[in-house]
């Protein structure tokens, strides 16, 4: 009788043995994205958040009457200058998301939530976002939007963690595992988003490639 | 980042030539020497050969210029399929809703014909393993890899990959107890 241990061994080498080499050569770099293009993509990023966060939290809750917190956490989702990052929120009083139905997140959430975040092998650093530094970088991307932002209070603004993702990890494994903590509403992903934001993004969606770049939370 | 905390999982690769003027030609050598065997890690994880070159030509696309001699190592190349295997396969446990067996591992008529039942038992059951279980059981005895080494590739603590590989096999015997 083989031990489970011989037949695993046994069975893994014999299905590796029917890939071939087919030397394939080494494929060339990826190409750098220009620096000139920086405030258009920005734009289309910042566009593409709020479409993926309001089509989310739609699905998830058909309640049309404070789109306006949503929209102004999808748009504080931006990306920062020091490359892409995981933006986790936190959930604030009268968010009419429902994993956040119980009201903000408590101390001992923001606690854990921070704990898990660290803890996590992709993550290289995280800092936290409070409601006025998220205030002033949306006045800051949208001065040219009076209406938008007369609309808007500090008080609107999410608080959220920044995760700083290592070169080459899963930042969308980060994500996921950030909306499933109590006291989050939304995770977003943004190296998803800017894999995903024209052109290549529409070519993605037509041929249904479409990546989940952000996380509704799942509740406490 | 380049300042990836690895320890070394084998020597480097031995320099001869400065490293910035040969790290192109240091990443064309193992790409050679290690292309094959990744795709058949990738394989083992992911059940179709295609995927798997794909996932294998992405993480060498991103290793241009980045190349890094006793940084870049077989360790940290192996965890960069691990991680590209693993996002296709969480994009398709979102596209489906659920997640499925890993399809084309031994399920395909080809395979086979070309392995035999009984082995193909063990991958169908294998496929079937939860994605963190079956990759510590890939790593573990088709790599050939040690506790250390795949805790470093998972980038998770040896004792949880001792208790994922105990739990593996535990239902990986139960499963195919009647006929071993």
């Amino acid at each position: 009788m083989n031990s489970i241990e011989e037949r695993l061994r046994d069975a893994m080498a014999a299905r590796a043995e029917i890939v071939g080499d087919d030397d394939r050569p080494l494929p060339a770099p990826r190409p750098r994205r220009s620096s000139g293009g920086g405030l258009v993509r920005v734009a289309a990023v910042v566009l593409t958040v709020s479409v993926t966060a309001l089509g989310v939290v739609r699905l998830a809750a058909p309640s049309p009457e404070s789109q306006e917190s949503i929209v102004a956490m999808s748009l504080s989702g931006t990306v920062p200058s020091g490359g892409p990052e995981v933006s986790v929120f936190l959930c604030k009083d009268g968010d009419p998301i429902p994993s956040c139905a119980g009201g903000g997140i408590t101390r001992s959430e923001r606690m854990n939530l921070q704990r898990e975040l660290e803890a996590r092998p992709e993550v290289e650093g995280i800092r936290f976002e409070d409601r006025q530094q998220a205030w002033d970088n949306f006045r800051r991307q949208h001065e040219d939007d009076p209406q938008l932002l007369k609309a808007m209070t500090p008080t609107d603004m999410p608080e959220s963690f920044r995760a700083r993702i290592r070169a080459g990890a899963d930042s969308s494994a980060v994500a996921q595992a950030a909306s499933e903590l109590p006291g989050v509403s939304l995770s977003v992903d943004q190296a998803c988003i800017i894999d995903n934001s024209p052109p290549w993004g529409i070519v993605k969606r037509l041929l249904g490639w479409s990546e989940q770049c952000s996380f509704t939370g799942e509740g406490r | 980042m380049d300042s990836e905390i690895l320890r070394l999982a084998e020597p480097a690769p031995k320099v001869s030539a400065p490293p910035v003027a040969s790290s192109d030609a240091e990443l064309v050598a193992f790409y050679r020497r290690h292309r094959l065997s990744l795709v058949r890690f990738a394989v083992l994880l992911l059940g179709d050969q295609e995927t798997a070159e794909d996932v294998v030509q992405d993480v060498f696309t991103r290793l241009h210029g980045k190349w890094r001699p006793g940084v870049t190592t077989i360790a940290y190349v192996r965890t960069c399929v691990l991680n590209g295997s693993r996002s296709i396969l969480r994009r398709r446990a979102v596209v489906l809703r659920r997640v499925e067996p890993v399809a084309g591992l031994a399920d395909s008529a080809e395979t086979a014909a070309l392995i035999g039942e009984s082995r193909r038992e063990v991958l169908l059951a294998l496929a079937r393993l939860p994605r963190r279980q079956r990759e510590a059981l890939v790593m573990r005895y088709y790599l050939d890899l040690s506790d250390a080494e795949i805790a470093e590739v998972m980038r998770v603590r040896q004792s949880t990959v001792r208790s994922m590989t105990a739990r593996a096999l535990a239902r990986l015997l139960r499963e195919l107890g009647d006929n071993a």
